[in-house]
């Protein structure tokens, strides 16, 4: 998992992630980090989610649970 | 390029744009009266519905194409080419995405994906070229992501003026694996 929230704290340009939290509570998060997300989740995981599914999520930790499962 | 007239809807990358009709202006008035709308235009006087009439007829022809955009069924915001120039092969965009709940997701960048794809395979538009507000972040963003340019000597303007040709969007590898993301999600 800790491969995946480093992924995501490059796209969202935060040093430390709380995963408690939800993605779009960072400053970081817009559409075009939503696009990157999408785009690395479908090269690096081939998984493939809206951005409205990733906004589904209630904390980057279940986000990653579901990515990885 | 009479045949442009006739376009009424672009469906793709999980939006569909419907061309502005009249019975649609009062929606697309009360969106733009919208301060939060309004803040982000060059032209922020309130509009009347005589103006926003008399705007349509003006627009309302082949050198201007104005669409809804629908996300999901429902109208959110608003895109245009207009001025369409078919000599000089030029044009100004324009987008608002006016639904609060759709300014995260990704919606402004699909509805700018089927626009780029109308400004050069149908208008068959070499450039185009915008104006955007350099207080408008999210607006900078978008036209980075796509590839536009500020002209040199703007960047400390208030209203900036950038440009994308058709050469540099075609080529651009970030915009393209989107594009072909986005369409490879809308067949899932």
């Amino acid at each position: 998992m800790e491969e995946l929230i480093a992924k995501i704290a490059e796209i969202l340009e935060e040093e430390n992630l709380d995963i408690a939290k939800k993605i779009n509570d960072y400053e970081g998060w817009d559409s075009l980090a939503g696009l990157s997300i999408i785009a690395m989740l479908d090269s690096d995981y081939h998984k493939v989610m809206k951005t409205k599914d990733i906004l589904a999520f209630s904390s980057i930790e279940e986000f990653c649970k579901s990515v990885l499962s | 390029m009479e045949r442009n007239k006739d376009i009424q809807v672009i469906e793709g990358y999980g939006v569909t744009l419907r061309r502005l009709t009249e019975d649609k202006i009062e929606l697309v008035r009360r969106w733009r009266n919208d301060p939060k709308i309004q803040q982000y235009m060059s032209f922020k006087d309130y509009i009347t519905p005589e103006m926003q009439k008399n705007w349509f007829k003006k627009i309302d022809n082949n050198n201007n194409f104005y669409f809804i955009i629908e996300y999901e069924g429902k109208e959110v915001g608003l895109i245009n080419i207009k001025d369409v120039d078919y000599e000089k092969r030029t044009g100004e965009p324009g987008i608002f995405i006016y639904e609060d709940e759709c300014l995260n997701l990704d919606v402004g960048v699909r509805a700018s994906l089927c626009q780029n794809d109308f400004a050069w395979n149908t208008l068959n538009l070499e450039s185009m070229h915008g104006h955007v507000l350099k207080n408008n972040k999210r607006a900078r963003q978008l036209n980075r992501f796509f590839g536009y340019e500020i002209l040199p000597g703007q960047e400390d303007k208030e209203l900036q003026e950038c440009t994308l040709t058709r050469d540099a969007a075609l080529k651009n590898k970030n915009v393209n694996r989107i594009a072909n993301l986005l369409k490879k999600m809308e067949n899932i």
